[in-house]
C-alpha cells in the first residue's frame, strides 16, 4: 500500500536568469512503513520534493495524493501533524529542550498529555539524553538540536516523517543507533522518507533507494539493488565517488 | 478670552524666520554642510501652512460636509503617501492594507472622539474635525509605517521559526503570534513614550497652542487628555487591524508562507 504517489511533479521558482526548474516531472510512489532514502549531489531536487510532501510548497504542475487522497483535499494543519517534516537545520524555540519537545501540542489540545514514560519513550527513538531535558535548548549542540527536533515532530504520533539529513552532524555510532530507532519506527507502520548523502549510512538502514539529480528522479529500487551496481553508468561512479570521499574522511 | 491673544503680524513672522537664517549662517559659517536644506525645508514649511491656513479659512466659512470630506481624503493619501515613503519592506497588498487600516482605525476613533466625547455639533463641524482628524491621522501613520515594517522584517527573517511551527501543525496566526506582538509593541512606543513624558519633559503642541490662544490651562489640558486618549486608541486600533490583515497577506490560501 502506497503512503504517497506523486504523478508528473513538475516545481520552478523564478531566477536571475528566467524560471529555474527544481523538479522535473517527477512521478513516484512511497510505500508505507518503509524508510525510503533520496540520495545524489546537491541541488538535485530532494529538498524540494520532501518540502511538497506536507504542503511547504506546491508543485507547478502534476498531483500529489496521500493515503490514496489528494493532498489538496487534506487539510494542511491536520497532514502537517500526520506528515511531520524536520528541516536539516533545526529551528529551536525560546525555553528548555523540554519546552521544545512539548511544543507542538499546544497545538493540538486533542491529544493527550505527554508522561514521563511517553518522555522518556521520545527520548529513546529519537536518541536525545533525557538528561538534557532542563537545559536550555539554545545551549545544545547542533547535533543534540537535530534530535530534540526529531523528538518533538514524534511526539505528536506522525504516520510519515519527513527528514532531510537527520544524522547530518551526528557522530558515526549515535547515526547507526538513530537509524535503528528509525528501523523500529518503520515497524511499526510509520513511513519514512529522507534525504542522506551518507550512503553507508543509507546502506546499512534504507529499505528504498531514490537518486535524484537535477530535478528528475533518475532511478528508484531496493537498496540492495543499488548498491551492487556497477561503475559504468552515472550512478554507479556517483556511489563509487561518495565511497572513496568516506574513505579520505575517515 | 481670545481678546487677551496677542496678534502675530507679518513683521513679526520675519523676525521668527530671522532664526532660521540665523542657524543656516552658522551652519554654513561652520562648514558642517546642509544649510541649503535647512532653508528649503523651512520655506517648504512656510509656503505649506499659509497654504493651509487660508484653505482652513475657506472650509470653515463654507462649513460643508463635501468639502471637510475633500480636506480628510487629502489628508488620508497623503499619510499614505508617507508611510510608502517609509516602509522599505513592504508586505503584499500594501497600500490596500493601509488604506484599509488607517479607514477603519482613524475613522471610527475620530467619530467617536468628536461625536461621543467632544459632542461636535454638526458632526462635520471643520474648526474641530480637521484638527483632531489630523492628529490622530498623523500618530497613527507612524504607528502604521513602523507595525508594517516590522512585521515584513521580521516575517522574512523569521521563516525558519513559521515554517517550524507550522510543520508543528499551528495555523497561520499560531506561527507568527510572537512576531505580531513584538510588533505591536514597536509601533506603540512613541504613543507610549510620548504619554510617559507629557507635561514634564514638554508641554504637548496642542496644549501650548490653546493656552497660548487664551483659553485656560485646565481646559487645555483636559482636551490634551482627552486627544492622547484618541491618538492612543486610534494608534492602537490601526495597529492592530494593520498586523490582523497584514500577516495573512505573507501565507497563501493552503497556508503555506509564501516564498
Amino acid at each position: 500500500m502506497n503512503a504517497f504517489e506523486l504523478q508528473h511533479i513538475c516545481r520552478a521558482i523564478p531566477g536571475d536568469e528566467g524560471p529555474q526548474s527544481l523538479l522535473n516531472d517527477v512521478t513516484v510512489c512511497f510505500e508505507k512503513g518503509l524508510l525510503h532514502a533520496l540520495v545524489g549531489p546537491s541541488g538535485g531536487g530532494k529538498t524540494s520534493l520532501l518540502r511538497l510532501l506536507n504542503r511547504l510548497d506546491a508543485p507547478d504542475a502534476g498531483t500529489v495524493s496521500y493515503a490514496g487522497r489528494d493532498l489538496g483535499c487534506w487539510e494542511p494543519r491536520r497532514l502537517r501533524r500526520t506528515v511531520a517534516f524536520v528541516p536539516q537545520q533545526p529551528h529551536i524555540f525560546p525555553g528548555t529542550a523540554r519546552d521544545n519537545l512539548l511544543f507542538g501540542l499546544r497545538f493540538h489540545p486533542d491529544i493527550v498529555p505527554t508522561d514521563q514514560q511517553r518522555l522518556s519513550e521520545l527520548c529513546a527513538l529519537s536518541q536525545f539524553p533525557p538528561d538534557l531535558l532542563s537545559k536550555p535548548a539554545e545551549k545544545l549542540s547542533i547535533g543534540q538540536q537535530q534530535r530534540l527536533v526529531l523528538a518533538r515532530a514524534l511526539c505528536l504520533e506522525p504516520e510519515v516523517l519527513l527528514l532531510d539529513e537527520p544524522g547530518s552532524a551526528l557522530d558515526r555510532p549515535t547515526a547507526e543507533a538513530l537509524g535503528r530507532s528509525l528501523r523500529h519506527l518503520c515497524r511499526r507502520s510509520v513511513t519514512i522518507i529522507l534525504v542522506s548523502h551518507d550512503l553507508e549510512w543509507v546502506r546499512n538502514h534504507a529499505d528504498q533507494v531514490l537518486f535524484m539529480e537535477a530535478g528528475e528522479l533518475k532511478l528508484q529500487c531496493p537498496a540492495a539493488a543499488f548498491f551492487n551496481r556497477g561503475v559504468e553508468d552515472r550512478i554507479g561512479r556517483f556511489i563509487a565517488g561518495q565511497k572513496e570521499a568516506l574513505h579520505h574522511d575517515g | 478670552m481670545t481678546g487677551d491673544l496677542l496678534q502675530l503680524n507679518m513683521a513679526d513672522l520675519g523676525l521668527a524666520y530671522g532664526l532660521v537664517l540665523l542657524s543656516a549662517a552658522l551652519v554654513r559659517w561652520q562648514g558642517y554642510g546642509g544649510s541649503g536644506g535647512l532653508l528649503r525645508a523651512s520655506l517648504r514649511m512656510v509656503v505649506q501652512l499659509l497654504a493651509v491656513g487660508y484653505l482652513l479659512e475657506g472650509v470653515f466659512a463654507l462649513r460643508h460636509p463635501l468639502a471637510v470630506a475633500a480636506i480628510l481624503a487629502v489628508m488620508g493619501l497623503f499619510a499614505l503617501q508617507v508611510i510608502g515613503s517609509r516602509v522599505q519592506d513592504k508586505m503584499p497588498y500594501f497600500y490596500r492594507v493601509m488604506a484599509g487600516a488607517l479607514l477603519v482605525g482613524c475613522g471610527l476613533v475620530t467619530w467617536f472622539f468628536c461625536v461621543g466625547v467632544v459632542g461636535v455639533e454638526p458632526w462635520y463641524e471643520p474648526r474641530y474635525l480637521i484638527p483632531l482628524a489630523g492628529m490622530i491621522v498623523g500618530n497613527s501613520m507612524n504607528g502604521a509605517a513602523l507595525a508594517a515594517e516590522r512585521l515584513a522584517v521580521q516575517i522574512r527573517r523569521g521563516g525558519a521559526e513559521i515554517e517550524a511551527a507550522l510543520c508543528l501543525g499551528a495555523s497561520p496566526r499560531q506561527a507568527v503570534a510572537p512576531l505580531l506582538g513584538s510588533s505591536f509593541r514597536a509601533a506603540m512606543i512613541p504613543a507610549t513614550n510620548t504619554m510617559a513624558a507629557m507635561g514634564i519633559v514638554a508641554l504637548p503642541g496642542m496644549m501650548t497652542g490653546q493656552i497660548l490662544s487664551g483659553t485656560a490651562p485646565i481646559i487645555a489640558v483636559r482636551y490634551q487628555i482627552a486627544i492622547m486618549c484618541a491618538i492612543t486608541g486610534a494608534v492602537a486600533l490601526t495597529t492592530l487591524l494593520i498586523l490582523h490583515i497584514g500577516y495573512r497577506s505573507y501565507f497563501t490560501a493552503d497556508q503555506r508562507l509564501k516564498s
